[in-house]
């Protein structure tokens, strides 16, 4: 990559768009790989593939705060709220992937809500406040 | 779709609740457009059930099924929000405008927790990461103006004492020379807390713009990181993080083709509390051994290799850059009169949600444990909390409605410490606690001066004897005589603090010593010494429940028969006293 200048730092700032129109965000810190969080990414990475879901991106985070509910998964979809689960097994990763990712539907019952607001903008997704 | 609820219930169970909503969507013609989702939630545990409407992102309270009726009219008909049934609970603490006011928890150095890969230099950068940094270099600020800001901000470090950032590197700052430093410390001792490790790992590089920041201010080329060798990913999120950052011309030399450089490098601790402490940090940073010197002259003039330096924590660099984005006055928005911004806080112990908090400075600790933390597991009740680690003391509940500043914490006899925060139910025994801690600091002590030394030995025998049975009132004395001169003698911080623990216990709960000491009693079982369990006859109906249950079978009898514990094979465990249901184990 070349050295960025003063200028151009902001441009990569405004130009570095999101590639995909869903995301999948494992939480892979210390407390989230040590409750499973590292075979719930492999799946979803191991499928992603297998399934052939090129629109979808999956990626790794931080701990969210939440540790007595990881592993923790963000889904972020075009035009649905952005959702986050808790207490994710591989039975709920897969529930996941078929009913939410690949069908919009929001798999009820592992829903937690956002324990905080973002002073930057949190979840870009979200559809525009009226 | 063009809206969501999300209902928040006790217990996350379905309920006659939801599916009237359902209903009630559905016979307004309204379930197409609206999602209803059910879920746990987090910082409304006194006011269940609640729900949040999004988009709009508010918060209502009471639903009874009228007002669920009301709500459906008003809000998602006619588009007004319902304002007396609003659910507002932002902390006065926080006055900025815009605020959204449905949230307890405000984050500031976790803001980037769960919505950026730490691997990926360009997700920190899009989410207004290095933009504090190219402010500063943008519109050649000098590193005055930039020390102004943070002392605009009132940000004070947030590794323990709370020493003004701003007048820190001021004093750096003004030591002529070129070979100066600055020092993240990263070595985060204190059991049961966690926030830098998470923060390292979650956005290592709002730490590494700190630092530049840091570095830019008080004239420094080089800063290091000492983080403790025991974080494996943290280190590795760091790493890849630093050569990224090098990549983009962000760190090394001539950052965004300016003349000013800056690079960091990381110094791996062994895990020693005491390397925690600033001058046996620099120490062993410079190879030595990891043992405190008297101060002054302090660090910022006289640190690593006898040269100025700037150390703080690594929650503090991680202020710096939001402080240096938005302004000094926006971050004095947040927080009391004397404690600005935020506190991270790594909640452990018997609260039923446990992790990590940021909230602003004022809030309650009663807030934060039972709005935040969901109160207290298995409906038990809370006894006290512990801040500060092996340097704080205990909170009894009773002054839980204090809100956290670092001078209300240090009033009650506790500090705010590092950010641990565990919190006791009646289950635990104070004696205990503290005698667990005192361990904690004897084992740490690095045995330089004998105030620590021998003073925090001798600390824990008393302790030792009064968990024991066989301790007199005079000992009381004693621990108060020798907590003071240690307080007064020792040369470092661990040896000031460690009878912190032992005396605030000592405090807020005198008649638990006095159960040990005179009536050789421990309430809680804790100390074992001090507890024999026996079965009641009359009671026990012989159902052997507590034999299959206790691990070195120590109770025997016939079924139907009342059983009995042989006192001299019962390692005190408490199993049977916990699985009885007839309430035939006593503990005595
Ligand atoms: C025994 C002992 C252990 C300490 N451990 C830490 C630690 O783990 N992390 C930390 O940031 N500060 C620790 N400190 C405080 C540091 O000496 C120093 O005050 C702090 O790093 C300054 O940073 P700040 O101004 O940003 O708070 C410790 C102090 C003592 C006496
Ligand atoms: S107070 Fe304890 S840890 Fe600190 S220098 Fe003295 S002996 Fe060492
Ligand atoms: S206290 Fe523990 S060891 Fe003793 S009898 Fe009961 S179960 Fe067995």
């Amino acid at each position: 990559m070349v050295k960025l200048n003063l200028n151009e730092l902001e441009k990569l700032r405004k130009n570095t768009k999101d590639e995909c129109s869903t995301e999948i965000i494992v939480s892979m810190g210390t407390c989230g790989i040590a409750a499973g969080g590292n075979e719930v990414y492999d799946y979803f990475s191991k499928e992603i593939v297998k399934q052939g879901l090129p629109d979808v991106l999956l990626k790794k985070t931080g701990c969210l705060g939440l540790c007595y509910i990881e592993p923790n998964v963000i889904v972020k979809t075009k035009d649905q709220p952005a959702i986050l689960y808790g207490n994710v097994n591989m039975e709920t990763a897969i529930r996941i992937l078929n009913e939410h990712v690949r069908n919009s539907q929001i798999v009820n019952d592992f829903v937690v809500a956002m324990p905080s607001e973002d002073i930057y903008c949190l979840c870009k997704k979200q559809p525009e406040k009226r | 779709m063009n809206r969501y609820i999300f209902l928040s219930e006790p217990g996350n169970r379905s309920s006659d609740l939801f599916f009237y909503i359902q209903k009630a969507l559905a016979e307004k013609g309204l379930d197409k457009k609206i999602g209803l989702v059910r879920t746990q939630n987090v910082g409304f545990y006194s006011s269940m059930p609640v729900m949040r409407v999004i988009p709009d992102d508010i918060v209502y309270k009471d639903l009874t099924h009228e007002n669920i009726n009301r709500i459906i009219e008003e809000h998602f008909i006619h588009k007004k929000p319902v304002t007396q049934l609003l659910h507002k609970v932002a902390s006065p603490y926080v006055r900025l405008e815009n605020r959204n006011e449905y949230y307890k928890q405000f984050r500031i150095v976790l803001r980037n927790m769960g919505c950026i890969d730490p691997e990926n230099i360009r997700d920190y950068i899009k989410r207004d990461g290095y933009r504090g940094l190219e402010k500063i270099l943008k519109n050649k600020m000098t590193p005055d103006d930039v020390i102004d800001e943070l002392k605009i901000s009132g940000l004070r470090g947030r590794g323990g004492a709370g020493f003004p950032t701003w007048k820190k590197w001021k004093l750096t700052q003004e030591v002529p020379g070129d070979e100066k430093y600055v020092i993240c410390n990263a070595d985060e001792g204190d059991p049961g807390a966690y926030m830098d490790r998470s923060t390292l790992e979650g956005d290592p590089h709002s730490i590494l713009e700190g630092m530049t920041i840091a570095g830019f201010a008080v004239g420094s080329r080089q800063g290091y990181i000492y983080i403790r060798a025991e974080y494996p990913l943290a280190i590795k999120r760091l790493e890849i993080a630093i050569s990224q950052a090098r990549e983009l011309g962000l760190l090394g030399p001539n950052i965004l083709g300016t003349d000013f450089s800056f690079d960091i490098e990381l110094r791996w601790g062994a895990g020693a509390f005491v390397c925690g402490e600033e001058t046996a940090l620099i120490a062993s940073i410079e190879g030595n051994r990891g043992m405190p010197r008297p101060r002054p002259p302090y660090p910022s003039v006289k640190g690593l290799w006898d040269k100025p330096s700037v150390i703080n924590n690594v929650e503090t660099y991680a202020n710096v850059p939001v402080i240096l984005d938005k302004g000094g006055s926006w971050f004095a928005k947040i927080g009391t009169e004397t404690s600005k911004g935020t506190k991270v806080f790594a909640l452990t112990g018997k609260t039923k949600n446990s992790g990590l908090i940021e909230v602003p400075m004022g809030m309650t600790l009663r807030e934060i444990i039972f709005d935040i933390g969901g109160g207290i597991k298995d409906n038990k009740k809370i006894k006290a909390v512990q801040t500060g680690g092996p340097s704080g003391g205990v909170i009894p509940e009773s002054y839980l409605d204090t809100p956290v500043s670092y001078e209300s914490l240090q009033k009650l006899g506790s500090i705010m410490g590092s950010g641990g925060m565990i919190v006791m139910d009646e289950d635990d025994c104070m004696v205990d606690v503290s005698k667990y801690y005192l361990q904690f600091a004897v084992d740490e002590s690095c045995g330089k001066c004998s105030p620590c030394r021998i003073g925090g030995k001798q600390l824990y025998d008393l302790l030792e004897k009064i968990s024991k049975g066989s301790a007199v009132d005079q000992d009381l004395d004693r621990i108060k005589r020798i907590g003071q001169a240690m307080l007064k003698a020792s040369l470092c911080g661990l040896g000031q603090n460690t009878p912190n623990p032992v005396l605030s216990t000592l405090k807020y709960f005198p008649e638990e010593y006095d159960e040990h000491i005179r009536m050789k009693k421990c309430r809680t079982g804790k100390c074992k010494d001090l507890v024999t369990y026996l079965i009641d006859p009359d009671k026990c109906i012989g159902c052997s429940l507590c034999a299959l249950r206790c691990p070195v079978k120590a109770i025997t009898g016939e079924k139907k028969k009342p059983y009995f514990i042989h006192q001299d094979m019962c390692i005190k465990c408490g199993e049977c006293y916990n699985v009885c249901k007839f309430s035939a184990v006593k503990r005595d």
